[in-house]
Parts: C-alpha cells; sequence; structure tokens
C-alpha cells in the first residue's frame, strides 16, 4: 500500500500527478456526488464549500436527503491526498514523535451510500479507509432520516426522525463538532489533544435514534437518545476494532433547540446542544463502575452568501462536566471538568477562492491521572487555525492548512518535561481533496 | 434495544399521524411547490435570498418560457446550469403550466425601500431610457409600473442583487437566447446605470 518515506521530489510529483488526473477523468465523466446526481443541482446549491451547509443544503438535509430523483446507484467516492510539515518534528532527545512527516500521503478514502430512498425516507451512510497506523476500514458517518412535511396555521412544518451513529452528524449548522470546522485536518500532525464527549468521543460506537421539528425555518428541536451500537445497531460500528468500542449505560438523551433567522442574503442561528451518557468503565463488564459525562453547550452560526461574496462564521462553546466513578483510575479526580471554545470567520470569493481562520482553546480541571502526558496534568490547550482553499471545480478542493499552538498540555514551553515549546507542534498542511 | 425500537417506532407513527391529519398537499403541484420550488424561492414565491428571484406574481407566460428552457438547457447562464436544469428536468409540460399559473396567482410582496437617490436615478432610465447612448426606456416593453406583459417579465419588487445579476448576463451573447433584445440594450448601460435600475425596481 501507498507509504511515502523519504520521498524525492520526483516521486511527489508523480503521485501528485497521478491523483490530479484521477480527479480530471472524474469530471470528464461527469461525475459529480450522489446526492448532486439525484437533484441535478451542483454542490454549491448546498454547500458553501463542503461540508459547510447552506440554507438549501440544510433544507436538503432536513427532508431526508429525499428532493430529487430516486437513483439506481446511489453512490459516490472521496479521497484525500496530503502531506504534512511539522515545525518540530523530533523532540530534543532526537526521538521522533511525528511520523510521515514531509511525505505525501493517501491519508483518506470513503465510499458514500447516499440518496433518496422513497419520497420520505433517504440516507447518508459513509465507509472509510483510513491509510493511518494501522491501516483500516469501518463504517463512517451515517444518518438515515424519515421527513414529512405539512403547513400547520399557514407555516411550513417539517418533521423527522433520524438513526445515526455520532452524536451531531445530524445537525445541519456547522457550528456543531460532528461537520464542524476544520473540516479536514491532517492525520499526521499533533492535533488537540483532548475533546469532550459529544465532540467525536462516541463517533462510530453509538446508535442515537432522534425526532426532530423545523418549525417556519425559524425554530428546530430534536430529542434523541443514544445506546451501545450493538445488536440490531451494530452494523453502525461495523469495522471498528474491539479495543475503541465502549458500552453505554441503557438510553441516553441529546437535546438540540435552535432558533434561525434568514432575512435577503443573511441567515443566523442562535442555539444550544447537550447530552448526558454514562459508559461503563469495562465494556465487557455490566457491573462496572458508570463514568458519567454530562455536556452542554452553546452554539452560533452567520452566513452571508451572495455571488461573488461569501462570508460565514461559527461559533460553539462545550461545558462538560465528567463524573469518574471507575475504580481503576486511582489517582483521578471523583469529578472534572472540560471546556472548549472553537470559532471560524471564512471568506469565499466566487466559491473558489476561500481564506478562514479560526481559533481554539480546551481548559479544564487538573487531573494528573487522567492528563498523564501533560506534565502539569492539565489538558489546556490553544490555538488557531489559518487555511487557504482553492477549488478549480466544485468537487476538488486544493487546500493548505497551518495550524499553531499558543498552548499544549497546559504550558507554552516545556510541554514534555523536555525543553519542547508548544509552537513546535505547529504544522502546515498541503491537502488536495476530491469527491465524485 | 427495546427502548430504542420503541422511540423510534413511536416518533415514525407521530409524524406519520401528524402529516395525515394536518397535511393537505395531496396536489402534484401543491406538492411540488411546497417541496422543491418554495425551498429557494420562499413560500407562495416571495423569495428571501436575493440569489433567487421572487416568482410570486410573475407573468404566467414568461415562467413557461423561463421553465422550458431551463429544461431544454437553452437558457445556460450559470445559475440555470447550477441548479434549474437539474431541477426542471424532469418536469412536463403541463407541471411548467401549472407551475406557471399557480406563482401568477401568488400575492408578491411589497418592494423594499431603497436609497432615494439611487431610485431617483433608476426611475429616470426606467421611464426614459438613456438618449445619450440611445437605450429605450425599459418601461416600453415591460410597463409603466414594471408589471410586464406575456413573455415580458414583471421586475417591480425583484431583488436588485438578483436583477443586477441578470443585467449582466445579458451582456454575454446567447445565455439568455429568449431575451436577444436585452443583449443589445445592456450595452449602452453602465454598472452604475443597471444599479441604479435595479434599486428602483426593488423599491416598487
Amino acid at each position: 500500500m501507498i507509504k511515502y518515506q523519504h520521498q524525492t521530489l520526483i516521486q511527489k510529483l508523480q503521485i501528485l500527478a497521478v491523483f490530479g488526473i484521477a480527479s480530471l477523468l472524474s469530471l470528464n465523466a461527469n461525475a459529480v456526488p450522489s446526492y448532486a446526481r439525484q437533484t441535478g443541482a451542483n454542490c454549491i446549491s448546498c454547500h458553501v464549500s463542503f461540508p459547510e451547509l447552506t440554507p438549501f443544503g440544510r433544507y436538503f438535509k432536513l427532508t431526508g436527503y429525499t428532493l430529487g430523483q430516486r437513483s439506481l446507484f446511489p453512490v459516490a467516492i472521496m479521497a484525500q491526498v496530503g502531506e504534512t510539515s511539522t515545525r518540530t518534528p523530533r523532540d530534543k532527545t532526537g526521538a521522533t514523535v511525528v511520523t510521515n512527516d514531509d511525505s505525501i500521503r493517501l491519508s483518506a478514502a470513503s465510499l458514500f451510500l447516499a440518496g433518496k430512498a422513497s419520497d420520505n425516507i433517504g440516507a447518508f451512510i459513509q465507509w472509510t479507509y483510513d491509510n493511518g497506523d494501522p491501516r483500516h476500514s469501518n463504517i463512517d458517518n451515517v444518518d438515515i432520516r424519515g421527513s414529512w412535511q405539512l403547513t400547520l396555521a399557514d407555516k411550513e412544518v417539517i418533521l423527522g426522525v433520524t438513526l445515526h451513529n455520532n452524536p451531531t452528524v445530524q445537525d445541519v449548522w456547522n457550528s456543531t463538532p460532528a461537520f464542524g470546522f476544520p473540516y479536514t485536518s491532517s492525520p499526521d500532525a499533533i492535533g488537540i489533544p483532548f475533546s469532550t464527549m459529544i465532540d467525536g468521543g462516541l463517533g462510530q460506537l453509538v446508535a442515537g435514534t432522534g425526532a426532530y421539528a423545523y418549525w417556519d425555518r425559524s425554530i428546530y428541536g430534536e430529542l434523541s437518545f443514544y445506546r451501545t451500537a450493538d445488536g440490531a445497531f451494530s452494523s453502525l460500528r461495523a469495522g471498528i476494532p474491539q479495543a475503541d468500542r465502549v458500552k453505554l449505560d441503557g438510553e441516553n438523551p441529546y437535546w438540540r433547540f435552535a432558533y434561525n433567522k434568514e432575512w435577503g442574503p443573511h441567515s443566523l442561528m442562535l442555539g444550544t446542544y447537550g447530552m448526558h451518557v454514562g459508559i461503563y468503565s469495562d465494556p465487557h463488564d455490566n457491573s462496572s463502575p458508570i463514568n458519567k459525562f454530562t455536556d452542554t453547550a452553546l452554539d452560533a452560526q452567520y452566513q452571508y452568501i451572495t455571488d461573488p461574496h461569501v462570508l460565514t462564521a461559527q461559533a460553539t462553546w462545550i461545558h462538560e462536566k465528567q463524573q469518574w466513578n471507575d475504580n481503576a483510575l486511582t489517582g483521578t479526580n471523583a469529578s472534572d471538568t472540560l471546556n472548549t471554545l472553537k470559532g471560524k470567520l471564512t471568506y469565499y470569493y466566487q466559491r473558489k477562492y476561500g481564506a478562514t481562520l479560526g481559533a481554539f482553546s480546551t481548559t479544564g480541571s487538573r487531573d494528573a491521572e487522567l492528563y498523564a502526558d501533560s506534565p502539569v496534568g492539565s489538558p489546556n490547550t490553544s490555538g488557531y487555525i489559518a487555511e487557504l482553499d482553492y477549488l478549480p471545480t466544485q468537487n476538488i478542493r486544493l487546500m493548505l492548512q497551518y495550524t499553531g499552538f499558543w498552548k499544549y498540555w497546559g504550558a507554552s514551553s516545556n510541554i514534555d518535561g523536555n525543553g519542547r515549546h508548544a509552537s513546535a507542534n505547529n504544522s502546515l498542511f498541503l491537502n488536495l481533496w476530491f469527491a465524485f | 434495544m427495546k427502548t430504542s425500537a420503541y422511540w423510534l417506532a413511536s416518533t415514525l407513527a407521530l409524524c406519520t399521524i401528524a402529516t395525515s391529519a394536518l397535511a393537505a398537499e395531496d396536489n402534484h403541484i401543491q406538492k411540488l411547490v411546497g417541496k422543491v420550488c418554495s425551498a429557494c424561492h420562499g413560500s407562495g414565491g416571495n423569495s428571501i435570498s436575493p440569489s433567487f428571484p421572487k416568482l410570486a406574481g410573475q407573468r404566467a407566460s414568461y415562467l413557461v418560457a423561463q421553465l422550458t428552457s431551463f429544461r431544454d438547457r437553452t437558457r445556460s447562464d450559470k445559475d440555470a446550469q447550477d441548479a434549474m436544469w437539474g431541477w426542471s428536468r424532469s418536469l412536463s409540460d403541463q407541471d411548467i403550466k401549472d407551475l406557471a399559473a399557480y406563482y401568477e396567482a401568488q400575492k408578491p410582496m411589497s418592494g423594499i425601500p431603497m436609497p432615494e437617490a439611487l431610485v431617483k436615478r433608476g426611475q429616470q432610465v426606467f421611464e426614459n431610457g438613456l438618449a445619450s447612448t440611445n437605450i429605450p426606456a425599459c418601461a416600453t416593453c415591460h410597463g409603466g409600473n414594471a408589471e410586464g406583459k406575456d413573455n415580458i417579465p414583471q421586475l417591480a419588487g425583484q431583488h436588485a442583487a438578483y436583477l443586477m445579476k441578470q443585467l449582466k448576463v445579458f451582456r454575454t451573447a446567447g445565455l439568455r437566447p429568449a431575451a436577444v433584445a436585452m443583449h443589445s440594450i445592456v450595452a449602452g448601460l453602465t454598472d452604475e446605470d443597471m444599479e441604479a435600475v435595479a434599486a428602483y425596481l426593488q423599491s416598487k
């Protein structure tokens, strides 16, 4: 398989050329993702740039991916090829901290089964091959929906149900974690080390069943419940290694309320979401202690969409209360808190040339055992992401993303007890991302 | 497992009952309008975003011509290609006639106030044309109140940004072949003239 250590410039150019030609061939074949084939509309109808949704994209998702004509083969594929360059890929002792630095790699490829099944039911099912270490493939995001529309007191109401496998993957605003910024990041770079349970902690591990209502494109409410993805729901975690699985304590509630306002080319959303979840400390032992997590979040999104200018902004704050009942964690506090704050501002010209500036901050209580990698036992990490994008066509994105850290593991210097600065983790990621 | 199944089944049942009891969209065109067209063109054809034209009260003959040209792909400006080619591809001739009749019957919302000086200049161009470049008055074809006639669209109350975009589309021959006359007319209009006319029309 593809592994590129110590590549020469010629080898890198050859690899880029192969993927570039593959992308262009996909265009000649009039190949666009399956929803575009279903609706006949181009990607920009639903996306500012994939995966960020426009007001119409949100409508398309809320109505269950059912607009357009049903296709016999509602499939699409996506791949990413990139190179990461870390500021200091080795620590002060000379040991490698970042593998695959300065190598062009296929980072991931996905196959989608995504389309309309009937006038009321549609699906988004993603299977992803991860070219990491170890290489493997597994189910990725899943969102299967049923949706109905009605008119109540002269106002449009969308009602729906969803079966999915990642909290917030069902949400339609890109301020929530599952489809939040950064929309992709380097698989090789040193990333943000800690996040809340609702922010990817349960992705592809749980089964979520929920119901939602959207009134007059103004008020949105959703109630979902999460349980272990086993038994009849085991396909929602297909391919996930046994060691990574979790067992939830029964049904765990998730809530979401949002106020949405659209006027002229503007749209604004102010919302809250959250969940309470209990997780067995030993997934194989139903009598093991249950650790509990309560996440409460606020979020907001603003979009200004015209031709040729597009401006969008998202932000979310998540507060997590952790209650540790696991006897094995002898040095852990009985309870901890973890807070994350993320925001970004994006500008696109002609939906082709984009620039994004984002910032992130993670803070929380000190816990020597939980954050054992930190010399000060702290999760505190903060930094920024600057990204430039070029989309020659609507389904190809060439991006340059720089991630900088102000603080990592609770410190800006000596983050590993060996004199490493937080900024040594800064990285530059050049990525070609295409879908067809 | 049981709780999830009950939860899913009960919400499905609730949605089905609610839609059965309350939904009145059993007519094909009503469904098409409610589920597809209104997503961009707004409830009753009064779109919110200026990216999408208002259709409420628009001339049916004009709508028939446009929907047909989208379906036949003879209208080929970028927005048409990005969206309307796809949405119109499965419309029958009867669907097109019914949709046009539906939107012509809808009540347009009143215009949005625009800067007075711009409106005044736009009104001057609209009603009198531009003698310096031999541009005829827009009102000659579109009517004194920009109400349109037959294949000539109603422009009163339309989004200024949409009008601007279309006026610029007319500069390129062949993108909207049904509006050949507009190609020569816009050649004599500056961007400032267009902005003024668009502002005047949006304010009506």
